[in-house]
């Protein structure tokens, strides 16, 4: 007897929902294939089986397992109806869309499949905008997980800075609308390659200053294990920004 | 063939082996301070170690071994024997020995201002340092007419001629370069940039060690029993400094780190290089010991004052060099406590200080006015073996970067 796909979607909805805001958009998609591949035939299903899994799998900076494992109990008691979106798209309404959770366009707290309803912006990023936009999300989602609030004064530090300020206005006001709301709005620039390595740059000093260089390093680096996980990445290598 | 030609072959032979020792030296600096970096700057590390070594050697052959050893009518520097040529094998055996001092006077700055310094400034202010600033010092005290010497100044292998000469000279590139990108929080705390490989740091530190019997026992130029003693001093010294560093940490607290108890062990090396041949092995432990203790103080005051040193080279070859260059007059063997032996002691370690620090700060200064000396902060966040030699390290980490 197999599982139901109602019920793997099930599943689906709670783990996305236990790891909204608590991992990078690398880990999430990680989390959601190794659930769908690894324990899809599983009928009673415990997630502490999951969250262990992941614990082999994920680094602990790309996800904050104790909160991960608390929401997924909470949202387990929760109706079908009270929870949020399937991150996949059903095979009936959702083949043709092109998005998957490798898809990559989609970050941290959102979900990829109902960007258009749920994000403000115009259609999701392709190319280098898109690895250029996992990467940043990567870095803010790493410095939510610390919890100071640090994530708020880098995008205060991004719009400030004069680097960024005079990059033009293509990539300068789309930056400024995602750092306003990057949880809810999509990042729609258009800049060049150099444009984005400028940006991340300035990131990068803002982190050495706050955090140090090792962990300024480590962040970078996690934001491109993160971005090498997207298609685009393939023909627009994330360590071209940097 | 008589006594006396069997006898200077064996210095010449002596002297030889011993300076393929010291060259073996720049292997170990260059394993030690590539591990204390970052793996994005290993490369970097090792270019500057390998090439210092080589335009050095030439700049000592065509002017530092002149400026040192050579005809000294003032008492301040040589003004013959530039690029020495000639017969005699033993004083050229002796050339090539003092040449590979002159690298390890300039590879000891290297380390200091690792991740940060641009590949070519910090290759022209090598071969100052080594056709110079370390000759010109070294003319005072060890050329047989330098001031110094004429006052008994004791520095039997360079812990203020060497050591001391390369550690005020990183200190003066350390203030004109400022700090690596984040190493010092908004509120002035120091932050660790750990290594990335810190058993390629052991085991350098390993190979500087067995260098530096070379460099002390070669230091008599020739071949007699008291190299014994002198190896015996050398090897002790390193010891106990390894164990007053662990002592320290232990009685005043911290953390027992691998790459300090390295360093722990070099500033006993470098503490008992100026009196490894004056010194009895007692005394040769009682040094090497303090040495491990003054390095962690070293280290302790530098950091509060901002200053970047990336593999403690102040504090070992600087600090320790004065440590034991003042110890080989407390400790001379047979008349410790000469007051008339310390004083010249210190006046030997002030003047190389109040030579070296402003001769360097200004060669530092003067380059850093005439090209960029320090790289930009792009090229601290790409690391310096793209940026300066588009060649990593670690190319399966870092394989797109030459795109």
């Amino acid at each position: 007897m197999s599982v139901s796909q109602q019920e793997r979607s099930h599943r689906r909805r709670i783990l996305f929902g236990a790891m909204n805001g608590n991992a990078t958009p690398a880990a999430i998609r990680t989390a959601i294939s190794t659930l769908d591949h690894e324990f899809g035939d599983v009928e009673n299903l415990r997630f502490n089986q999951v969250i262990t899994r992941l614990q082999q799998t994920l680094d602990d900076a790309e996800i904050n397992l104790a909160k991960v494992l608390g929401n997924v109990m909470t949202l387990r008691g929760l109706p079908p109806e009270k929870l949020g979106p399937d991150p996949l798209p059903s095979p009936q309404s959702g083949g043709g869309s092109g998005q998957s959770t490798g898809s990559g366009n989609h970050a941290a707290g959102q979900n990829p499949s109902s960007s258009a309803s749920t994000r403000r912006g115009s259609a999701p990023p392709t190319g280098m905008h898109a690895v250029f936009a996992d990467m940043l999300q990567t870095i803010v989602a790493q410095l939510r997980h610390r919890g100071d609030g640090s994530h708020g004064d880098l995008l205060t530090a991004i719009a400030a800075s004069p680097e960024v300020a005079g990059l033009g206005s293509r990539v300068v006001q789309p930056l400024a609308d995602w750092a306003g709301d990057p949880d809810r709005v999509q990042f729609a620039g258009a800049g060049t390659d150099e444009q984005y390595r400028v940006i991340l740059h300035v990131v990068y000093v803002w982190l050495c200053g706050k955090l140090g260089p090792v962990q300024a390093d480590r962040t970078l680096a996690s934001a491109v294990r993160s971005a090498e996980t997207l298609p685009e990445a393939v023909a627009n290598p994330p360590r071209r920004l940097l | 063939m008589t006594p006396s030609d069997i006898q200077s072959n064996l210095d010449t032979l002596w002297i030889v082996v011993a300076a393929a020792l010291v060259f073996f030296m720049q292997a170990g600096f260059a394993m030690l301070e590539s591990g204390m970096v970052r793996s994005k700057n290993a490369i970097n590390v090792i270019m500057k170690n390998y090439t210092d070594m080589c335009f050095g050697a030439l700049v000592f052959w065509g002017v530092g071994y002149g400026l040192m050893f050579g005809t000294n009518a003032t008492g301040w520097f040589g003004t013959d024997s530039f690029m020495l040529r000639g017969d005699d094998g033993n004083t050229l055996a002796v050339l090539f020995f003092q040449m590979m001092f002159a690298a390890t006077a300039a590879t000891i700055v290297s380390g200091a201002l690792a991740e940060r310094i641009r590949f070519v400034p910090y290759v022209f202010a090598a071969m100052v340092i080594t056709g110079v600033i370390y000759p010109v010092f070294g003319c005072w005290a060890w050329n047989d007419n330098g001031w110094l010497a004429q006052r008994g100044f004791i520095d039997f292998a360079g812990s203020t001629v060497v050591h001391s000469i390369g550690g005020w000279c990183a200190l003066a590139g350390v203030m004109v370069l400022g700090p690596r990108l984040g190493k010092f929080g908004e509120d002035g705390q120091s932050r660790e940039i750990g290594g990335h490989n810190l058993p390629l740091v052991a085991f350098g530190g390993l190979i500087l060690w067995m260098g530096w019997f070379g460099f002390n026992a070669g230091s008599t130029l020739e071949a007699n029993s008291t190299i014994g003693k002198i190896c015996l001093n050398t090897h002790l010294a390193g010891a106990a400094g390894v164990v007053g560093f662990l002592m320290t940490r232990l009685i005043f607290g911290g953390k027992l780190l691998m790459t300090q108890t390295v360093n722990g062990g070099l500033a006993g090396l470098v503490s008992i290089t100026a009196g490894c041949a004056t010194m009895d092995p007692a005394m040769a432990v009682v040094v090497g010991m303090a040495a491990g203790s003054i390095c962690v103080i070293a280290m302790t005051v530098f950091e509060p004052l901002q200053l970047d040193d990336a593999v403690g080279a102040v504090a070992v070859h600087g600090v320790c060099g004065l440590w034991g260059t003042l110890a080989a007059g407390i400790f001379y063997s047979g008349d410790v406590m000469n007051v008339a032996r310390i004083q010249v002691q210190l006046v030997g370690i002030a003047a190389a200080f109040l030579w070296a620090f402003p001769a360097s700060w200004l060669t530092f200064k003067l380059v850093s006015i005439l090209v960029d000396l320090r790289c930009s902060s792009m090229d601290e966040q790409r690391g310096l073996d793209y940026s300066e030699h588009h060649e990593v390290g670690y190319p399966e980490f870092q394989a797109q970067l030459h795109s």
